[in-house]
């Protein structure tokens, strides 16, 4: 699992390449845990390389969402590939998330 | 076994080197000693020969100054018949090496009348006589000893000869030509001579003294051997002779190199004594050659003894060397065996085996030093793992406890409502690890409905598993006839939420069955749409719900879906470790396989039907690790009358 | 006083039984006439009837001159001598002709250069002064050349010391002795005087016509028995070189083994025909005609006699031509 954490005149870009599942959600939440701490940010995480997400993993998600409202910021989750969208439809996340289809259209959204 | 392999390779090695330092001192010895032998031999043949050769020149030099002061008294003198020959006999008297003397004139040079004329006085007894060598049977002129000084215009020793008239005494003769001025010219007047016998020579020579075999011999100008051991050789055989006669060509170039007057060593085989080294050298006035004659034999004789000497003393030497070798290295490496026996009875369990002490030896010591700190290390790495083992067995008895514990939350016994014809119900839940975060339920909450539920809290093992405890706790408390399935989740969501800083979440499914009207209601917190099979339709996914998992938020508003079942409709509810169950290549088995198969095996009993889907999703797995907790349920709705086998 | 007659007879018979013969080689004893040393060890000149004492010639006293006065009743001699006391009147003839071809040669050294009879002009020769300049002299006239003939008594030592340019020796005896000095044979130049036509038979047997006609059975058996004696020694040579080394020992001559092992093998090689159309111990008239063309070119024939083959060479009665 591979996590760049960029900063963007935005805000912060992550960008998510492969997995994250039992065996390294540890490790994942460590790359973004001091995401926690940043006030007011807006964060776009860009998910064209994610190709599996466990509960775990979507436990973190919630985390940081969560973390994000607290400190006064945004989430905004992008590019989303078909499976993962489908479990974050099924699992009823997809409306807790801000999700959309691409990196401009997450930046022009309100 | 092993200390006798060991001191055998040592020995072997050490004897080895001493052997060939030996030989290669041996050897350097030896050829130091034989050089040093040659070259004291040489020295010692080109001394003696030398020696004799002076002696020799010793009696030879004065001799040949007679005729030469005699020539100048010819050439300044003219003397009488009488006086020559009174002269010639004093000449003989005074002069001991000399035999006889003469004085031959050449023709008509003594007197007109006179053809030839050659006073000669000799030794006969004590006696000294005189007489005229000229006779017409006897002349000189032809003769070498007058002939070739005369030829030649120089003295001449002449080839050695038997006096006949002197009892067979070995002679050489010298003679020097004189001249008188005529008519201003120099003139050849004729050859003085003196006779020598040669039985002198013959003992200066032989007195040359080399070991026993050694000897030295002496050849004229023409290689005949005028000194000899072998007495049959002397004035019989020339060295060429002799050469031919043992077929040694070597022997006819040493003659030659003699004759020509050069001083050389040379080795030769002669048959007689065997290898030899001969030194020859030329008497400086004659023009003869001396030779010495070594014998390689008795030169290295005493060498030969000093080896044989030395190899005897090596031998007792290097029988002691072993001998010695072998009890030190034995004292030495003793210890080593015992600690091998140690090292054994240590691999064998017993720790505390007794390492003998060792005091002299410093690498032994050190051996034995690292041999007990490995002992005690090992001890305590012994009893860290004991501990370590029993923690964790500790840990795992917990584990299959608390397992146990959770399939007793668990309903397991089917089929589950004998006396509840109207459905049939079967589940299967398998964790991934010992506790999982699967959950499934049922119960009648009165006689005519049906509860169940079925979830997957976030996660595995034991966090999720002391999550599922409380959340399948929390459903039974929280339904009772009063509540719809909404509001029980809305409960459990509550109450999840409070104190959950872990974000732990639970997707849900809970339904109400209404056994006398088959109508179901259900909220569905996030879960995954079960299927719906009907006896003439496809299996039919619910869709998908809007409702997030419980234990995110604390307000969420749930709300109640319903869906009316015909007889014999079935539904079918999994948890995600079905649909994403994994292959070897990462591969999910997916929800249209899912739908496939029970596509294919609707019209079963819910247990037959679920075993299927389970026999499929293995048979997909194929081996590969299970990842996720895998959860069933099948519950088929027969309705009031109908009273099948479940 | 018959006993005695009978005793006498018998004793005179005994007596006829062996006819005395003294034979006198030409020169001292060596293995140049080994052949008669084993013909009277063996007992050939017994077998015929003959008692024969062997008596040397010396420096002083040729063999011829002993026939001459009657002291050796046959001799041997090298056949241009016999000519010439034949021509001087001495009534000999040959009888028996031993060596078919001629030993006599010329020597010089390799670093004089001489290696052409015409290098040999005006050079000095040394020769025996008992003789042998016959062949030289007609050598001399038939290539054109003169040389300073030079007599020696009896070493070659003048050669070895380079008093001569060329020195004329036997093939069977001094060209040996030179090599016994240490002078390598490739160290000589050879004129052998058979190659330049000047092959003539040497050594005979001769006596005088008178005792031949007188004692033509003697000498028949004489010559016969000496035949088988060279015959004998020619298969037995190191048994014959054994009586040889004896006769010169008894002679207090200084000899050696080698030196006379290679004279016996040069004379039996003389003794051998080759080319020439004779049988053994014969003499082949073309070389008694050359041997005349040599004497007559080599002496003043004035007031010699004058005498044919026929003359000079008869076998005695009994022998097989």
């Amino acid at each position: 699992m591979k996590i760049t954490i960029d900063r963007t005149d935005e805000g912060f870009l992550v960008v998510l390449n492969g997995r994250v599942d039992t065996t390294n959600y540890n490790a994942f939440e460590n790359s973004i845990a001091h995401l926690y701490n940043e006030k007011g940010a807006a964060i776009y995480l860009d998910c064209s390389g994610l190709d599996y997400i466990s509960s775990s993993g979507l436990r973190i998600f919630l985390t940081l969402q969560k973390k994000v409202k607290v400190q006064g910021g945004m989430l905004k989750i992008f590019a989303m590939q078909p499976q993962i969208k489908e479990i974050f439809d099924i699992s009823g996340f997809s409306s807790i998330f801000s999700i959309y289809p691409d990196y401009e259209t997450a930046k022009h959204a309100g | 076994m092993n200390r006798n392999r060991l001191s055998f390779k040592i020995i072997v090695r050490v004897l080895l080197f001493c052997f060939i330092l030996g030989g290669s001192i041996f050897t350097i010895y030896y050829l130091f000693a034989r050089k040093t032998i040659e070259r004291e031999s040489r020295e010692n043949a080109i001394h003696l020969a030398e020696s004799a050769v002076y002696k020799i020149e010793e009696i030879i030099n004065p001799a040949e100054m007679i005729p030469n002061n005699l020539a100048w008294i010819m050439e300044t003198n003219t003397l009488s018949r009488d006086s020559i020959y009174a002269f010639l006999k004093q000449l003989v008297r005074n002069n001991e090496s000399v035999f006889a003397g003469a004085i031959a004139f050449e023709p008509h040079m003594f007197s007109e009348e006179e053809y030839a004329f050659a006073p000669y006085a000799y030794r006969s007894g004590e006696e000294i006589r005189s007489r005229d060598l000229w006779s017409p049977a006897y002349n000189y002129f032809i003769m070498d000893w007058y002939q070739i000084p005369a030829l030649l215009k120089k003295p001449y020793w002449s080839e050695p000869y038997y006096d006949e008239g002197g009892g067979g005494v070995l002679m050489t003769t010298y003679s020097a030509p004189f001249y008188r001025n005529i008519n201003n010219s120099r003139v050849l007047a004729g050859i003085i001579t003196i006779d020598i016998s040669l039985e002198w020579l013959t003992e200066i020579v032989n007195s040359v003294k080399i070991f026993d075999t050694g000897y030295a011999f002496l050849i004229s100008g023409n290689g005949v051997y005028v000194t000899h051991p072998n007495a049959s050789h002397i004035m019989n055989q020339t060295i060429f002779t002799y050469a031919k006669e043992i077929d040694e060509p070597k022997i006819r170039e040493i003659g030659r190199d003699m004759i020509s007057g050069r001083s050389k060593f040379s080795n030769v085989d002669l048959k007689e004594i065997g290898k030899v080294w001969i030194y020859h050298t030329k008497i400086p006035s004659s023009k003869w050659s001396l030779g010495v004659v070594y014998p390689h034999r008795e030169m290295y004789a005493g060498l030969r003894n000093l080896n044989i000497m030395i190899f005897m003393l090596s031998t007792v030497a290097l029988v002691l060397l072993t001998i010695a070798t072998i009890r030190i290295i034995n004292r030495q490496i003793g210890p080593l065996s015992k600690f091998a026996r140690a090292a054994r009875s240590i691999a064998g369990g017993d720790f505390d085996t007794e390492l003998s002490a060792v005091d002299e030896n410093h690498e032994m010591k050190e051996l034995h030093d690292s041999f007990r700190f490995m002992q005690e290390e090992l001890t305590k790495y012994i009893a860290d793992l004991k501990e370590t083992t029993s923690a964790k067995e500790k840990i795992e008895s917990e584990l299959r406890i608390a397992r146990g514990i959770q399939t007793d939350m668990i309903p397991h016994i089917f089929p589950p409502f004998p006396n509840l014809p109207e459905i049939g119900l079967y589940a299967s839940l398998e964790s991934a690890m010992e506790v999982g975060g699967d959950l499934y339920d049922f119960f009648p909450i009165d006689d005519d409905h049906l509860c169940f539920a079925i979830g997957d809290v976030s996660g595995k093992g034991v966090p999720a598993s002391l999550f599922m405890a409380v959340t399948i706790t929390l459903i039974r408390s929280m339904s009772d006839k009063n509540r719809s399935c909404a509001q029980i989740v809305e409960s459990v969501n509550k109450t999840l939420t409070i104190n959950n800083e872990s974000n732990m979440f639970v997707t849900l499914f809970v339904g109400i069955l209404n056994l006398r009207t088959g109508e179901l209601q259900y909220c569905n917190a996030g879960h995954n749409p079960p299927v719906l099979l009907n006896r003439n339709q496809e299996p039919r996914m619910f869709s998908n719900t809007k409702a997030i998992p419980v234990g995110i938020f604390e307000v969420f508003d749930y709300r109640d879906e319903t869906v009316v079942l015909d007889k014999s409709d079935q539904i079918f509810l999994y948890t995600d470790g079905v649909t994403e169950a994994e292959d070897a290549d990462k591969n999910l088995f997916g929800e249209a396989a899912l739908i496939k198969s029970l596509s294919e095996n609707r019209d079963k009993s819910s247990k037959e039907l679920t075993d299927r889907v389970k026999q499929s999703v293995k048979e997909f797995v194929n081996g590969h690790t299970q990842s996720d907790d895998i959860t069933m349920m099948c519950i088929t709705y027969w309705g009031k009358n109908e009273n099948k086998i479940k | 006083m018959l006993g005695i007659t009978i005793l006498l007879l018998g004793w005179n018979d005994c007596r006829a039984q062996n006819e005395k013969l003294v034979f006198t080689p030409h020169w001292i004893p060596q293995a140049q006439f080994a052949g008669y040393y084993v013909a009277l060890d063996q007992g050939f000149y017994k077998d015929e009837g003959l008692d024969v004492d062997i008596v040397h010639a010396t420096a002083n006293i040729a063999s011829l001159d002993l026939l001459k006065n009657g002291e050796a009743d046959v001799v041997s001699s090298f056949m241009l001598d016999a000519m010439e006391q034949r021509a001087k009147g001495v009534p000999l003839v040959n009888i028996g002709q031993l060596s078919q071809h001629s030993a006599l040669m010329m020597v010089t050294k390799k670093k004089s250069g001489i290696d052409t009879p015409q290098k040999l002009h005006n050079k000095k020769l040394g020769i025996w002064s008992s003789g042998f300049e016959d062949v030289p002299l007609a050598f001399m006239q038939e290539h054109g050349i003169r040389m300073d003939l030079i007599r020696i008594l009896q070493t070659v030592n003048l050669f070895l010391v380079d008093g001569v340019d060329a020195l004329m020796v036997m093939y069977y005896n001094e060209y040996d002795q030179i090599n016994n000095c240490g002078i390598d044979e490739d160290e000589l130049n050879t004129f052998f005087f058979s190659d330049y036509n000047l092959d003539i038979p040497e050594d005979g047997i001769y006596c005088l016509e008178d005792s031949l006609n007188s004692k033509g059975d003697a000498y028949a058996g004489f010559l016969k028995a000496t035949l088988r004696g060279w015959e004998y020694a020619s298969q037995h040579r190191e048994y014959a070189l054994d009586l040889v080394i004896g006769e010169m020992d008894r002679a207090h001559l200084p000899n050696n083994r080698v030196h006379q092992r290679w004279m016996l093998e040069k004379v039996l090689e003389m003794m051998n025909p080759g080319k020439k159309k004779v049988t053994k111990g014969q003499l082949l008239k073309s070389d008694f005609d050359r041997a005349m063309e040599v004497f007559r070119m080599a002496k003043e024939t004035q007031g010699l006699q004058t005498f044919g083959f026929e003359q000079f060479y008869q076998l005695p009665a009994g022998s097989k031509k």
